[in-house]
């Protein structure tokens, strides 16, 4: 008797705290550690002067950012050890003066102080050599819906990376395809707060071609592709190796269980992004409600 | 040699025994309402300072007894303690059909008496590191919404769950691909309901749940960290006999029946109706449900031969549509289950010698089909098993063991997408051979042996040799100490996929297999006779972990083409190698008898990490690391506390009152936080800052160091409440479970939203997902 009033009375105080400490709404103070990077975005394409070279520089989490002011003006940048100028034109880094050659391998090398901190990065690009060919240009006027836009591609790059960057030239809330094949609870309302951006930019890759094939490829730019009635452009690109690692890891960092794990970058040192090369060309059509 | 050794033992013993009239004692031990075998119960002979328990299926043997009259004391807990004269006649095998009687709720707790087996010898009597439970444990304990094995197993110190969202068991720092599930002597793939949130096991069909936490005998092999053996029940020898529970979420039913004479049958179904009732009247629910079933019928031929024939199945349907009133809508069909046989013959060659023979057959099959993507998936795997267990007590003080296992196992993956498939069918074969010994030379020592040898066929061919190693001490009438070792070899490794089910594959060329060594201390001791404490500490390595590589898709490459698309059919990218270590210290205090029950448990562990192409081989914590764990699981019966207080004796008729309470804290999960946010693209040409037309959201995440984050500490409380009315052989107990009565904010992991404005001005918000609020439930169970 005394030993269950006494673990009554044990399970009861326990019960108590339990209670107590079951609640509540735990703080999550992020210490991570930020660390100033150069990010990088850099392409060179063949037959094509250098430009476009964007630095910028990484921002710690939970700050107000203003774009204006990412764009890392005074670095020091050169490609195969020939300097690039900045333009405040375009806020991007290039020299007319050196034309990409197909086969031919380029170091980029950026030099930068960021938060009173000395950085350097550098990474080395191979072009693609060869050619694809898109087969039609303009597919003119396709009326929205499952059939979708076949775009023809007769492969001959020597890579085994394609991707397909699709973009509506104009996008709005006025164009948007409310009555759309896949949701219906998709209103102007929710647009308005949560933006256009995951419907505008739109891209498609095929990987692990076979090198050598020649044959026509189809690929189908669905209705999941194209969310505004609009004129469409469709830039393909046959993209190399470190092309190929960032557009497939650097954007899906994170895993479905919200973990995050580090994605496959070519910069050494103090950089993150990508440096890379490609061979690209166009195709159009555009999206109407009816033929 | 050690082999040799044995069979000398064997020889010597036998012959000793002829000389000396002595006798072989042995038999079952049954529950006395329905005759289901009692495993785990205990025998003594005092006045001989002898003492067995009984196995799986409830056989004992007490290998030479010398004629005489004896007292023999059969316990085993929830039951009265049984006091039985034998008489021994020289040379002549006694063969005893022992039965139990449950203990009623006034006689729960234990007086000691001199006709008690004691709680100290229990202890001394369980193997390292092995918790058993039962049907009604894992019903008394707290739960979401549906009673749950696994769920139940996360209570116990040294078992921790990844969220609530999560079923899955991470053992001692072991993952689940590295526990070893076998209902009824068949190995189950995948046991898992709800995209994991629930398992396969529907406990009111359980009979005993044994899961050995780390330091198992030879027996058992394959995983590296844990095995969960679950038998069902062999259904009521004596009459019918049902239990029914309706939850919100699903309704179920177990019913057994005696064979006539010869045997009985038992079955059960389960079935939820989320896609009947919620799912009709919330658009955002989808369609989905999950029904298993499992039927066993025990044939009692002989006394010396016995066969059980069993089969379970289960299967979850999901129809997820994104908007469920468009046909064409984004969506996608989901479904996977599992089927298993067994038949199962035991055969009685001697009173010595005690053999179980299993024939099983284990299947997994998963369909995935997102048609709008032009994606489908199929997988499937299984195995044919033949195998073997026999038991040799060749003397009191010496139990040789020994087996075997032949497995055939196939598995396939089919996946396809617009530009490219895996295509992976595979076919292996393992050969396993075992041998132990468990030896006393005195009572206060018992020492146990084993060897393992597995052989396993695959495009490259493995082969190991696992030692075993167990010593039990009693120090005193009241504590033990033991110690076990052992070495574990694994040949398969899972792709494990949040919400869907995950993909297993065999060592192969580029997939080695995976080795665990095991060094376990643990100290055990009676406290004023009604509670068992224990303390284990224990140290393992790890070699070869395999982890999924979540960069495969840029890292892979085909290893050949098909109609020009890319193949992908082997594992030479899928997984990061790695070894690691665990260790940690465990204690865990328990009472089982009385109005009271319950334990409470504490765990101090760390898991480390070394992987070839992760965090440039420095060593990391993974996600399930836990450094500290508290559990505490009371079951209160009011009414039977209620009786004691007033020192009446309580009338098994009264309708009863229950309380269950479910504690946990836990320190919080490592993770991996983006160290910093930049600006970047996926496709060169997509603006980044406003120009002219459109511009991206253009935000990438860099993740900083590997799981160097630790969450806030997880803690919950459940309670439950149930009021069982008794009537004439019936019963009916409806229940509330409150799961996270606190509703604390128990955080899942972080998510980072990134906002730009038409000004350019881009601000990131840190978010925290929670896992499960307060969840109330009510149900309803009526047993007859």
């Amino acid at each position: 008797m005394k030993k269950l009033l006494t673990l009554l009375f044990l399970i009861s105080a326990a019960v108590s705290t339990f209670v107590f400490q079951g609640c509540g709404d735990p703080e999550v103070s992020l210490n991570a550690v930020y660390q100033p990077k150069i990010a990088v975005q850099a392409f060179v394409y063949p037959g094509e002067k250098v430009k476009d070279i964007r630095i910028y520089r990484n921002f710690p989490l939970n700050t107000v950012t203003d774009s204006a002011k990412i764009t890392v003006k005074n670095a020091t940048v050169t490609l195969n050890g020939i300097p690039l100028v900045y333009s405040e034109a375009t806020a991007a880094y290039g020299n007319n003066s050196i034309l990409i050659e197909q086969g031919k391998q380029y170091t980029l090398e950026v030099s930068a102080v960021i938060d009173g901190q000395a950085l350097t990065t550098r990474g080395t690009t191979t072009v693609p050599t060869g050619r694809f060919v898109l087969p039609v240009k303009n597919y003119g006027v396709v009326p929205y819906g499952e059939q979708g836009v076949p775009i023809k591609l007769i492969p001959g790059v020597i890579t085994d990376f394609y991707a397909f960057s699709i973009l509506p030239k104009v996008a709005n809330l006025d164009n948007f395809i409310y009555n759309n094949l896949y949701n219906s609870r998709i209103t102007r309302q929710k647009l308005m707060e949560e933006g256009l951006g995951n419907f505008i930019f739109q891209f498609k890759f095929l990987k692990d071609m076979l090198p050598s094939t020649t044959d026509t490829l189809v690929v189908p730019i669905k209705g999941f592709d194209t969310w505004f009635y609009s004129d469409y452009r469709v830039i393909v690109y046959a993209g190399d190796t470190n092309f190929k690692n960032f557009v497939l890891t650097a954007g899906s960092v994170k895993e479905l269980d919200g973990n995050f794990h580090t994605p496959l970058m070519n910069l050494d040192g103090d950089g993150i992004g990508v440096f890379g090369s490609a061979i690209r060309d166009t195709a159009y059509f555009t999206i109407r409600n009816t033929p | 040699m050690k082999n040799k050794l044995y069979i000398l033992l064997i020889l010597l013993s036998v012959r000793l025994a002829a000389l000396n009239g002595n006798a072989t004692v042995s038999g079952f031990v049954y529950d006395k309402e329905d005759r289901e075998g009692l495993a785990g119960a205990t025998l003594v002979i005092k006045s001989l300072s002898l003492g067995v328990t009984t196995n799986a299926n409830g056989y004992f043997a007490f290998a030479s007894v010398k004629p005489g009259k004896y007292t023999l004391l059969i316990s085993y807990i929830g039951y009265k303690t049984l006091s039985q004269q034998i008489t021994v006649k020289s040379d002549e095998d006694l063969t005893l059909d022992i039965r139990l009687e449950r203990m009623s709720y006034q006689t729960q707790e234990v007086v000691i008496t001199a006709d008690s087996v004691r709680l100290s010898d229990k202890l001394f009597e369980a193997p390292v590191s092995k918790i058993e439970m039962n049907s009604a444990q894992i019903n008394s304990i707290p739960r979401v919404v549906e009673a749950d094995l696994l769920r139940a197993l996360q209570t116990i110190p040294g078992i921790t769950a990844l969220s609530d969202f999560s079923s899955a068991l991470y053992v001692r720092g072991g993952t689940p691909d590295q526990n070893l599930f076998m209902v009824d002597g068949t190995d189950v793939y995948n046991p898992e309901h709800a995209f994991g949130i629930f398992s396969t096991f529907n406990t009111n069909a359980i009979k005993k749940v044994e899961l050995s936490k780390g330091g198992f005998g030879a027996e058992y092999g394959g995983r590296l960290s844990s095995v969960l053996d679950v038998t069902n029940l062999d259904g009521s020898r004596t009459r019918l006999q049902g239990i029914a529970t309706l939850s919100l979420l699903s309704a179920s039913t177990t019913l057994q029946m005696p064979l006539g004479s010869i045997g009985s049958l038992s079955g059960s179904i389960r079935r939820t109706y989320l896609d009947q009732t919620f799912a009709k009247w919330n658009k955002d629910i989808p369609d989905y449900y999950f029904w298993d079933g499992n039927i066993k019928a025990f044939l009692d031929l002989n006394e010396a031969n016995k066969l059980t024939i069993s089969a379970f199945s289960g299967k979850d349907n999901l129809d997820f549509k994104m908007d469920k009133d468009k046909p064409s809508s984004m969506g996608f069909m989901y479904n996977w289950g599992n089927t298993t046989g067994s038949v199962n013959w035991r055969h009685i060659f001697s009173p010595k010698l005690f053999s179980n023979f299993w024939l099983t057959y284990s299947g997994f099959s998963s369909d995935f089909n997102f048609e709008t993507v032009d994606f489908k998936e199929q997988n499937k795997m299984g195995d044919f098993t033949i195998k073997g267990a026999l038991e040799y007590y060749a003397e009191n003080n010496l139990n040789i063991r020994f087996g075997f296992e032949q497995k055939f196992a196939h598995g396939k993956l089919y996946q396809e997408w617009e530009s490219g498939l895996a295509d992976v069918t595979k076919r292996r074969y393992m050969s396993m051979g075992y041998v132990s010994g468990r030896y006393s030379p005195v009572p206060e020592w018992v020492i146990e042996t084993g060897l393992r040898y597995s052989i396993f066929l695959s495009d490259k061919n493995y082969q190991n040799f696992e030692p075993r190693l167990s010593i039990k001490y009693r120090l005193d009438e009241f504590s033990t100490l033991k110690f076990a070792a052992g070495r574990y070899a694994q040949y398969v490794a899972r792709i494990p996929r949040l919400f869907f089910a995950s993909i297993w594959t065999t060592s192969d060329e580029y997939l080695k297999d995976a080795h665990s060594n095991h060094y376990i201390f643990s100290f055990s001791r009676e406290l004023g006779e009604i509670y068992a404490f224990e303390a284990e500490a224990y140290y393992k390595t790890y070699d070869n972990l395999y982890q999924f590589n979540p960069l495969v898709q840029a890292e892979g490459h085909p290893s050949s083409y098909r109609n020009g698309k890319p193949l992908y059919e082997s594992t030479e990218f899928l997984f990061n190698r790695g070894d690691g270590k665990s260790y940690g210290f465990e204690l865990m205090l328990k009472k089982e008898t009385g109005p009271v029950t319950g334990w409470v448990g504490y765990s101090l562990s760390r898991t480390e990490y070394v992987f070839d192409k992760l965090a440039n081989r420095k060593t990391f914590v993974p996600r399930h690391d836990r450094t500290q764990v508290l559990n505490a699981v009371a079951n209160i019966n009011l009414t039977e506390a209620r009786a004691e207080w007033n020192d009446e004796e309580l009338d098994p008729k009264k309708n009863k009152w229950i309380i269950g309470a479910n504690f946990v804290y836990s320190t919080g999960q490592p993770i991996t936080t983006p160290g910093s946010v930049y600006y970047s693209n996926a496709m060169p040409d997509w603006q980044i800052i406003g120009h002219t037309g459109l511009v991206s959201p253009g935000y990438y995440l860099y993740p900083g160091e590997l799981n160097d984050f630790r969450l806030p500490a997880y803690i919950r409380l459940d309670v439950s409440v149930t009021y069982e009315i008794p009537y004439e052989g019936w019963s009916l107990a409806p229940y509330l479970q409150v799961f996270n009565i606190g509703s604390r904010k128990n955080v899942w992991f972080i998510n980072y939203e990134s906002s730009t404005n038409q000004y350019g001005i881009n601000t990131q918000t840190v978010k925290k997902i929670n896992m499960l609020p307060l969840l109330p439930s009510i149900g309803v169970t009526a047993k007859f």
